[in-house]
């Protein structure tokens, strides 16, 4: 393994990199996972009462 | 190479510089930044919550009331849970995720910088709002107080509490979605950002728990705002949720507490888990051993945490088959962890080890862990936790899995990895006075509590008959020689992070150090790794995967 | 140092005679082996689950003293480079199952005995209020309320002055005992009125939540006659360290009598047969 050689080139501009696009749809995904447990569990509690 | 780095340092200290103070640390983007906000948060949440503990321990010193009435011994009862829990263990593994995994996979930052910021700076105004009640009343004489039924907030006794009951759940909501958020950030970093060449099954094992972490965060935290909801609707909107009287249930919101709570304790344990499999191999200069087994037994033990939850609730009333599944399932648990614990004494086995301060304090761990371990497996016997249920043994069980448990293990990681963050050696002879302080004074503090929970002493009760008065004066004292030995730790960390006082420390740090975080300088350029690094399948922590 | 081998030497009586501390004792370091044939069988069932967790620790830990003693690098220690065994992983993986089962099996056992409250020959209702609790004799007209003992609620005040160590069985004394007979399988049913209590009594062998809208069932058959106390388990407020609960067990005919002795007293009968009064304001 190596130490970064260009640091300068990409660290000036983090958002082009394309992993951050992929991250992003990640980080989307897990959050309406959490929504919709939040939500099943209180649809489930609401219509067992 | 490690030129290189240095000249890195150098840059981004210059663009540091031009910073303010407010820029750099209220609107920070960087993980390194985030992380020490993090952990610095942790600390001081961390004596907060002590302090709360010695009044309790002070309380119980001897028996009958001397100093404070039993409402106020409940309230701190439940907030020391509180703010330890949320407050100390939970956001130190999220600043050691923060500092640790972008270095660790070979990223430049965590994949949503600006989320991470977010995710920390709630966690001052949640914890503000959670402590407000009780500083008004204890500072001020205003109200009264704060919540006293419990961390586990069960109803109908929380609801009994005045308005505290609205600030408690609604700070219980910002730290859950701070967490949410913090554990998103760490999948969208571990699953997308990750150096090409570093396979999931080549990740140190850190990030691997750390990954499984975050997937049991946002399965459960929705859960408890859920279950939290619904006590404030029933509180403060006339809904009968939990409501016997109004035909509800309050044993459903045990079930739900605990199907939060159960993936919680492990939220609270498998990253200690990675960290103890980071340093072990370190001074052992041999690879972990069984670095899959170790992955799989944590998925496992994240899979089992999912079916266990009513071992918390054997004295509620259950039908025999519910007692008996859960009874075994629980028992189950004992089969990854050992694997685990296995492991990590044949990674010992035939190494050639070094006792620095994170090595005591890894052993120590592993010691003292799987003392709490053991009185884990004794309270999952069904009719045997007749007994112990409520009692001062479950008390000592929980402080021995999270006190030597999962503070062990960050004080460790802290240890491990301070010179790497700050550039500067620690004092490594205060470093082993802590650690033995700690060490004597954690047991003379919580071993005696098995047994005051055998000899019959429920847990929770501000004064107690005179048959309980010899351990609990000895588990008093243990208490505050613990309390005293963690100044230590403050001070050692004030030198380093504050001061600079120290050795100038190496890229590598350790000996035996391996892995991608060792090859940056010591403090580490701004962004980790602008370029992706190139990956050595040797110079991994745990060896050569492949075979 | 005397007082911890006094300590040691009173358990060592305690794990050979069972009818040893039905009570809490100073320097008691083990459960008690109670006053039932349940409690025994829990009891046995701890000790033999903490003898096997007491073999496995001294394995690990011995494994781990050895390796930090003989393979430090101070003393020349060169490490190995392995870092699998495939062999040694499956004998840690199914020795571990094999040892569970061997606890599940017993544990299982006596939990379908503790779980089986049929052919019970009476039943007492126990209703759990903050802070006290009522048992009402189902099927007769005798029910009371028991909570803490005066001496030891005007000792326990902030700033009484009084020395509670003075006090005989400080916190685990009621005014009025629940009296139950001897050699008779006794069900209880257990509910609570406010917030959620648990009814323990150590020397039975088991505790029992009291929930508001639930009733759970539990029972028991104490063989020796003798004063059983214990607490509240269940956080229910901020007098929960000021609940006790004392069972005296007498011989059949003593309890017949008093029974009869205690419903003879009623004043008037038709007042008290109907669900149990709210239980009184307390003096807070």
């Amino acid at each position: 393994m190596t130490s970064p050689t260009k640091p300068a080139d990409q660290s000036a501009s983090p958002a082009e990199d394309p992993r951050r696009s992929a991250a992003l749809r990640t980080a989307i995904i897990m959050g309406l996972v959490a929504l919709g447990i939040y939500g099943a569990f209180f649809l489930r509690a609401i219509l067992n009462s | 190479m490690a030129e290189h780095a240095t000249h890195d340092t150098h840059d981004e200290h210059h663009d540091d510089h031009q910073q303010s103070f407010f820029m750099r640390w209220f609107c920070s983007t960087n993980h390194k930044d985030i992380g020490t906000l993090y952990l610095l948060f942790s600390l001081v949440m961390f004596f907060i919550g002590g302090f709360m503990a010695l009044v309790i321990r002070a309380e119980l010193f001897v028996p009958g009331l001397q100093l404070v009435h039993p409402e106020f011994f409940n309230q701190m009862t439940t907030m020391h849970a509180l703010v330890m829990i949320f407050g100390a263990v939970m956001p130190a593994f999220v600043g050691l995720a923060n500092w640790m995994i972008p270095m660790m996979v070979g990223a430049p930052d965590m994949a949503l910088p600006r989320m991470n910021n977010w995710s920390f700076w709630i966690l001052p105004f949640a914890f503000t709002m959670l402590l407000l009640p009780l500083i008004q009343y204890a500072f001020f004489g205003v109200g009264a107080g704060g919540p006293a039924g419990g961390w586990t907030l069960y109803p109908p006794l929380s609801l009994q509490g005045g308005n505290n009951v609205a600030f408690t759940i609604f700070a219980i909501h910002m730290m859950g979605v701070s967490s949410i958020m913090g554990a998103i950030n760490v999948i969208a970093t571990i699953l997308n950002m990750r150096a090409p060449g570093m396979d999931l099954l080549k990740m140190p094992v850190f990030c691997w728990t750390w990954l499984i972490t975050a997937f049991l965060l946002i399965a459960v935290m929705p859960v408890l705002a859920g279950a939290v909801t619904m006590l404030l609707t029933d509180k403060f909107f006339l809904t009968s949720f939990f409501n016997a009287a109004g035909g509800g249930d309050p044993v459903m919101f045990q079930h739900i507490f605990w199907f939060f709570g159960h993936p919680e304790v492990y939220i609270m344990i498998l990253p200690a888990f990675g960290i103890v499999s980071e340093i072990i191999p370190t001074f052992a200069r041999k690879p972990l051993f069984g670095y899959q087994a170790m992955v799989y037994a944590t998925a496992s033990i994240a899979f089992l945490s999912f079916i266990v939850w009513a071992h918390h609730m054997f004295t509620v009333g259950m039908p025999l088959g519910g007692e008996l599944f859960f009874m075994y399932a629980t028992m189950l648990i004992a089969v990854p962890t050992g694997v685990k614990v296995f492991n990590w004494v044949s990674t010992m086995w035939k190494s050639s080890m070094t006792f620095e301060t994170p090595m005591l304090f890894a052993v120590g761990f592993v010691i003292l862990f799987t003392i709490g371990g053991f009185s884990g497996l004794m309270l999952a016997i069904v009719p045997a936790d007749f007994q112990y249920h409520d009692t001062y043994f479950v008390v000592a069980h929980f402080h021995y899995v999270l006190v030597t448990g999962a503070i062990y293990s960050i004080m460790a990681a802290t240890y491990y990895w301070l010179p790497k963050w700050t550039g500067v050696m620690y004092n490594e002879a205060l470093g082993k006075w802590h650690f033995w302080l700690s060490t004597i004074f954690v047991n003379v503090l919580f071993f005696p509590q098995h047994f005051l929970g055998l000899a019959g002493m429920p847990r929770r009760i501000p004064d107690y008959n005179v048959a309980f008065a010899d351990f609990n004066l000895i588990s008093s004292i243990g208490a505050f020689g613990f309390g005293l030995a963690q100044l230590i730790f403050a001070w050692i960390v004030i030198q380093c992070a504050f001061l600079g006082r120290g050795a100038k420390a190496t890229d590598h740090v350790w000996e035996g150090s391996k892995g991608l975080e060792w090859t940056l300088s010591s403090p580490p350029p701004h962004h980790s790794f602008s370029t992706p690094p190139v990956i050595n399948d040797k110079d991994l922590a745990h060896g050569d995967v492949t075979h | 140092m005397r007082r911890l081998s006094t300590g040691l030497g009173m358990l060592l009586a305690a794990l050979a005679s069972t009818a040893a501390w039905a009570n809490p004792e100073r320097w008691q370091l083990n459960m008690t082996p109670g006053a039932t044939a349940s409690s025994h069988e829990v009891y046995q069932l701890h000790m033999i689950i903490f003898g096997i967790c007491c073999v496995i620790g001294l394995i690990v830990f011995g494994a781990m003293f050895y390796s930090m003693w003989k393979f430090r690098k101070s003393k020349g220690a060169v490490a190995a480079t392995w870092s699998h065994n495939t062999t040694a992983e499956i004998i840690w993986t199914v020795v571990p199952i094999l040892i569970l089962v061997g606890m599940a099996i017993p544990a299982t056992g006596t939990l379908i005995r503790m779980a089986d409250t049929g052919d019970a020959e009476m039943t007492v209702k126990i209703t759990g209020y903050q802070w006290k609790w009522r048992y009402e004799y189902v099927g007769t007209d005798v029910n009371f309320i028991s909570s803490l003992s005066r001496d030891a609620d005007a000792a326990r005040r902030l700033g009484s002055g009084v020395d509670v160590t003075a006090i005989e069985n400080y916190l685990l004394d009621v005014d009025k005992p629940l009296i139950v007979p001897t050699g008779t399988k006794i069900r209880f049913v257990i509910t609570a009125d406010d917030v959620i209590h648990s009814w323990w009594v150590p020397a039975l062998g088991w505790k029992q939540d009291a929930i508001p809208g639930f009733i759970n069932e539990a029972w028991t058959q104490i063989d020796e006659p003798g004063t059983y106390r214990g607490q509240c388990a269940e956080l229910c407020g901020k007098d929960h360290g000021f609940m006790p609960i004392v069972v005296i067990a007498k011989p059949k005919a003593e309890f017949e009598a008093w029974l009869a002795q205690q419903q003879a007293a009623l004043p008037d009968v038709s007042a008290t047969a109907q669900t149990p009064a709210p239980a009184p304001i307390t003096k807070s």
